[in-house]
């Protein structure tokens, strides 16, 4: 190794100099190369093997787009991310802008904000269907409060799902956007608001110009974060409606779980990840060019 | 076996050139002050010596040792930085045992040394106390405690007092003087402030963008710069720096836009290769004096201002061009029409390079 | 609009957030303790009316049926905290130390990790998994739960080490000390905050783990799973029971260090 490094002399310089920083940094790269990038590989082969013979062969897609119930779970997830995604991030930027207030009671509020992040999300699924059930507690206070005449059936599938799904997740990870936003609202400089207001700007308007802008690199990281985990999105929908409600996670999970088809599972979860870097690369595009660099 | 030699070194951070070819001597057991603006390269070029830096090019020797590819524990140098760097979580007595430990010492060794050192820099009341309870002054000392215990080849501190008061500074200082005479070891020293390096050095050494630009003792540096560069960093307020250009009328005489300047018949042969070509005039407040009428310039005063023993009176002589005077006895005030007379002996001029002319 | 009905309409719009956030949880603890006839009704009341300890004395009598999971899943997140912060803490404590271009590569790279569904690593690597005898045991499972974690840990160690002024670690290596000596005796020891809560945070996420703990066990649940077969068999009590159980430890955690999850430590990785 030291004799092939020796002709490239610059080479051998930079990797002697860092010899440290590599030692150290390798064995996460070969665990998360073995672990990922190998299973990745793994599954996208094993979309394209035919069930017999050799050889490569596209049928397990075709066969996919051809299932009205997998076209159901595509259109599932992308309105399951986008609801959700757009309810965290609203939801996220009040409690962030609630919380950067130096309040004794906020502080001591602080926990009970932080609080959904530490519920395990299998349980969110528990708490939420004694929530949104047929009898659940969400109708009885509506129907108490006199909103509602008759209970709503979440679980019944269609539109109403969608949105239950998405307000369960909500519910759970909003903590996060606000943290990311938070932690971007406390950079910054608060000289900056002094002289909003001694230039007469008022509360909208420093927040329009000052926060916004400020914040806009936050705001593409949590987009980010968030929005991958919302496509991946898979215990909360598989608790809470199983087979009655399928996103692409639950489906590639019941493909393989219940019918025992680990072409077509392997196929969906493909489609899936393809699904995430397009929405990636989309969202850079157009709304983030700054980038997760700026955060 | 200390002196320190730099010879051609480069340092490159990507497209930046933080040192240019640099080639330095330290001669033994001498008080070297490293002084320049902010981003000259000056902690660039401590941290090379040190081996925190890989230097890109060139060699480093310590005593006649190269040790351009040592790491820093094999260089036996002590080094002071601008935020002292104490660990917090260690007291002082182990914050200066530190070096010792890593070394390995015997035990009883480490204590006595510690002690010792704390003795001189008396801060032996504070050893068992953490950083974080000890005052700017008590932190410095610490530090240069943790630098001596070990009884390096070479010291290099990194813009040590800037983080004090005036006072504890102007305190400090002399410390630093005293410190140098009892250990005798060689001192880099690095600032910004060209008070604390005229002050401080046995030679002060002027950077310029990764280039030395001079190395004098610090009374040749104020009377006799090599460079513009140097004339005007150095001084307060700075040298007065006209650009004129140069004729001959009978004698030598420099002109530009209104303004005429008679000199002495003896700098005719030192300007004459510069004639109907341009110069840099310069000369420093305190070598001229504001006369009632006469001198080489007359102008406006525009304000004066005390600095204490002197007062400065700004004179504007003619198309927007002001000067800094000395202002002696009691000359009338602002928007006074007054002469200026310079001291014929400390004029200095510079070609378009800002390389001095010698005359 | 004037001050008080400002800060009337904020503390109202504060009290319903809590409320939101609060409700789901009090529900669950509510049913775990409550009678059958508390639950089964027509409308079901809003406290407690008939409390009971019943349903926690069935979990906890049910002898291994309760205690395997519960074992299971501890010892798999305990083990996946100190196998994650083993990788991560060297790993991040280099890539803090790259200049900014190598630096934010890596953490880009171990980024993209996060995207990949876990679904689509979760089949290979349970079929492998079954070829590699490590099907169905605690040390294949914190393999795979190393997966999910790696990221979120490096992450939050880049942060923290990037963070660590590199004057002291610049005087540590002056006092003679090597890169080695220097890290465990200056910046391990300053950073310990932070990599407790990058191990707290490794473990919860190993706590609540799904899907490769359903594909990866057959015969031993993890407390995730356990419940997911309370809940489809319909077991009502069973399930808020687990589910209580399951909350409690990752609750204390939450509670014993908000002080210290700061908001930076999401991001600190990621600025230059």
């Amino acid at each position: 190794m030291n004799r092939l490094l020796s002709f490239f002399p610059l080479l051998a310089r930079r990797a002697r100099k860092k010899h440290f920083e590599l030692i150290c940094i390798l064995p996460l790269l070969i665990f998360l190369c073995v672990l990922t990038v190998v299973p990745i590989a793994r599954t996208v082969l094993l979309s394209l093997e035919p069930v017999e013979g050799n050889g490569l062969t596209m049928s397990h897609y075709r066969e996919l787009f051809a299932q009205e119930g997998f076209r159901l779970a595509m259109f599932h997830t992308v309105s399951i991310a986008f609801l959700s995604l757009s309810i965290e991030i609203g939801l996220g930027f009040l409690f962030a802008l609630i919380l950067s207030k130096s309040s004794r009671v906020i502080r001591f509020l602080r926990p009970v904000f932080i609080l959904p992040l530490a519920i395990p999300t299998a349980v969110v699924g528990v708490m939420m269907s004694y929530l949104f059930s047929g009898q659940g507690w969400i109708n009885r206070i509506l129907m108490d409060l006199g909103v509602l005449n008759e209970p709503v059936y979440w679980m019944s599938g269609g539109w109403r799902s969608i949105v239950m799904v998405s307000l369960a997740d909500s519910w759970k990870v909003t903590p996060i956007v606000m943290l990311i936003l938070l932690s971007g609202l406390q950079s910054i400089d608060p000289v900056l608001y002094k002289a909003a207001r001694i230039d007469g700007a008022g509360v909208f308007y420093t927040f329009r110009r000052i926060t916004l802008p400020l914040l806009v690199p936050s705001i593409t990281a949590a987009v980010i974060i968030r929005g991958v985990d919302a496509f991946r999105i898979f215990a909360v929908p598989l608790i809470l409606m199983g087979q009655n409600l399928k996103v692409i996670g639950t489906f590639a999970y019941l493909e393989y779980q219940e019918y025992n088809n680990p072409y077509t599972s392997a196929a969906s979860s493909v489609i899936l990840l393809g699904m995430i870097l397009c929405a990636v690369l989309i969202y850079l595009k157009t709304a983030g060019r700054k980038g997760i660099a700026g955060a | 076996m200390a002196e320190v030699k730099l010879e051609k070194v480069s340092k490159k951070f990507g497209e930046l050139t933080a040192l240019d070819q640099l080639d330095l001597f330290v001669p033994e057991g001498k008080f070297y002050v490293i002084l320049g603006p902010s981003g000259c390269g000056k902690s660039t070029l401590l941290n090379c010596i040190a081996g925190l830096e890989e230097v890109s090019a060139g060699r480093v020797l310590l005593g006649c040792r190269d040790v351009t590819h040592r790491p820093p524990y094999r260089r036996n140098i002590a080094m002071v930085f601008q935020n002292y760097a104490l660990y917090p979580h260690l007291s002082v007595y182990e914050n200066i045992a530190f070096g010792l430990r890593v070394r390995k010492a015997a035990r009883e060794e480490i204590s006595s040394r510690v002690r010792e050192v704390s003795r001189i820099l008396d801060i032996e009341h504070k050893l068992n106390s953490y950083p974080r309870e000890l005052s700017g002054g008590q932190q410095q000392r610490v530090a240069t405690g943790r630098a001596i215990v070990r009884d390096p080849d070479l010291f290099l501190f990194d813009e040590p007092l800037s983080n004090l008061d005036a006072k504890l500074r102007i305190e400090l200082r002399g410390e630093f003087i005293k410190l140098h005479q009892r250990l005798g070891k060689t001192i880099m020293y690095v600032t910004h402030d060209q008070v604390e390096a005229m002050s401080l050095g046995e030679a002060v050494v002027v950077l310029r963008e990764g280039r030395v630009e001079q190395i004098s003792p610090p009374r040749e540096l104020y009377h006799d710069p090599g460079t513009l560069f140097v004339a005007g960093f150095i001084g307060t307020p700075p040298m007065n720096v006209l650009s004129m250009e140069v004729g001959f009328d009978g004698g030598p005489v420099l002109a530009e836009e209104g303004i005429r300047i008679e000199l002495p018949e003896r700098f005719g042969s030192g300007l004459e290769p510069y004639q109907d070509g341009r110069v840099y005039f310069g000369f420093r407040p305190a070598a001229a004096r504001t006369i009632k009428e006469g001198g080489q310039m007359n102008g406006r005063v525009v304000y004066t201002e005390s600095l204490g023993e002197e007062t400065y009176a700004r004179v504007d002589v003619g198309s927007e061009r002001e000067v800094t005077v000395a202002r002696r006895g009691d000359i009338p005030g602002d928007c006074a029409q007054v002469g200026v007379e310079i001291d014929e002996k400390r004029m200095f001029f510079f070609d378009e390079n800002g390389n001095r002319i010698k005359i | 609009m004037n001050r008080p009905v400002k800060r009337t309409f904020f503390w109202m719009t504060v009290l319903i957030l809590v409320c939101l956030l609060v409700f789901p949880m009090y529900i669950m603890l509510k049913i775990s303790v409550s009678a059958p006839r508390d639950v089964f009704t027509q409308n079901p009341p809003y406290l407690v009316r008939h409390f009971t300890l019943s349903h926690f004395r069935d979990v906890l009598a049910s002898g291994s049926v309760f205690f395997a999971p519960l074992s299971k899943s501890v010892v798999t997140a305990l083990g996946t905290s100190v196998l994650s912060l083993l990788l991560t803490v060297p790993a991040a404590y280099a890539i803090s130390r790259f200049r900014y271009r190598a630096r934010y590569g890596l953490i880009l790279v171990i980024f993209l990790t996060r995207m990949i569904p876990e679904i689509s690593i979760a089949l290979p690597v349970s079929i492998t998994f079954i070829k590699g005898g490590l099907f169905d045991t605690v040390f294949g499972l914190m393999l795979a739960h190393l997966v999910r974690v790696l990221p979120i840990s490096c992450f939050i160690l880049v942060g923290v080490f990037s963070s660590f002024p590199k004057e002291l670690e610049k005087q540590a290596l002056i006092d003679g000390a090597g890169r080695l000596y220097a890290f465990f005796k200056i910046v391990l020891p300053l950073s310990l905050r932070g990599i407790s809560v990058a191990g707290i945070f490794s473990f919860m996420f190993s706590w609540d783990e799904f899907i490769y703990a359903s594909y990866l066990t057959l015969s031993k649940p993890t407390m995730p799973l356990k419940m997911y077969y309370y809940i489809s068999r319909g077991n009502i009590f069973s399930s808020a029971t687990y589910a209580v159980i399951i909350t409690i430890p990752v609750l204390i955690f939450t509670f014993a260090l908000q002080r210290y999850i700061r908001p930076g430590y999401l991001s600190g990785a990621m600025k230059g």
